[in-house]
């Protein structure tokens, strides 16, 4: 049975996908750019910081500090990554999606 | 100019969010901005990162509240403007038998508010790390009611005080803050 918690917002699944995507390379510059090639959101970096707080708050993310580099003025990356109750949140997201859009194709692109 | 700007940007923001975080936002946008310095130009990247900057406060103040670390800097700040909004009722309480009734009356009225909130608010800072910028969005917020709302203040006070305000409030933590890294 899935709890009311472990449904995601819409923001958090694309967040989620974004760092299933980009795996290794995930922290805030490459996430925001994926999202916005991906599905032209234009997101501010609070708003992905934001996200990414509530998803390591419910341990589906987890988070680490990496080298300072020269080109970002001396400040360390943050590097995310999913996980494994965050795969499953997202995969009960999807499928709970996939269900209630279940054969209601015909129905929106006749409107 | 803009690198002013954006070491200010990250003073607020390491006062609201951790360290770390702050640190990884300010580094994500400086590198963005570099990448888009090359391709759209100095100028309309200096625009992408100040939307950047003004889009992001929203979320990075609600998650700030969530993390609860801030009640306790919003009560020190709020005790702190409490005594500068003292200072400024005697100041006026002081100038009005002396008053010329011309808008000069105000000008140490202002001079003093502002004194009162640069030294409430250093001391709020040293107390709780947060507390100047809490001084300051209180002071912004009143400001601006008594702008809309009218007052006893002459109406270049009202429009000044915004700024000067806020402004003040900010120094007063950025002082402290300095001193803290001199003597570390």
């Amino acid at each position: 049975m899935t709890t009311r918690s472990d449904f995601l917002g819409s923001l958090e699944q694309i967040v989620l996908l974004a760092l299933v995507r980009l795996g290794e390379d995930a922290y805030g510059v490459t996430v925001r750019m994926e999202i916005e090639k991906r599905t032209g959101r234009n997101l501010s970096i609070g708003a992905i910081y934001a996200t990414l707080a509530r998803l390591e708050a419910k341990g589906y993310v987890s988070s680490q500090t990496g080298e300072p580099t020269a080109e970002r003025g001396g400040r360390a990356k943050r590097h995310f990554r999913v996980e494994a109750a965050g795969l499953r949140a997202l995969r009960a997201s999807q499928r709970a999606i996939e269900n209630m859009s279940a054969g209601l194709r015909k129905r929106w692109e006749s409107t | 100019m803009h690198g002013l700007m954006q070491r200010g940007m990250s003073r607020v923001l390491e006062r609201l969010l951790p360290e770390d975080v702050a640190d990884a936002i300010v580094g994500d946008l400086a590198e963005e901005h570099a990448l888009r310095v090359g391709t759209m130009g100095s100028r309309r990247a200096a625009c992408w990162y100040w939307g950047q900057i003004v889009r992001s406060l929203g979320p990075v103040l609600r998650t700030a509240f969530r993390s609860g670390d801030w009640v306790p800097a919003w009560v020190v700040g709020f005790v702190a403007y409490s005594f500068a909004v003292s200072v400024e009722a005697a100041a006026r309480a002081a100038v009005a038998p002396v008053a010329t009734h011309t808008a000069v009356d105000a000008i140490p009225v202002l001079l003093l508010y502002a004194g009162a909130l640069v030294l409430a608010a250093r001391v709020a800072e040293r107390v709780r790390t947060g507390a100047a910028l809490a001084v300051a969005l209180v002071v912004a917020l009143t400001a601006v009611v008594h702008l809309v709302s009218g007052g006893p203040m002459p109406l270049w006070y009202r429009l000044v005080f915004p700024i000067v305000g806020p402004a003040a409030a900010l120094a007063g933590g950025a002082l402290f803050a300095r001193r803290s890294r001199c003597a570390a």
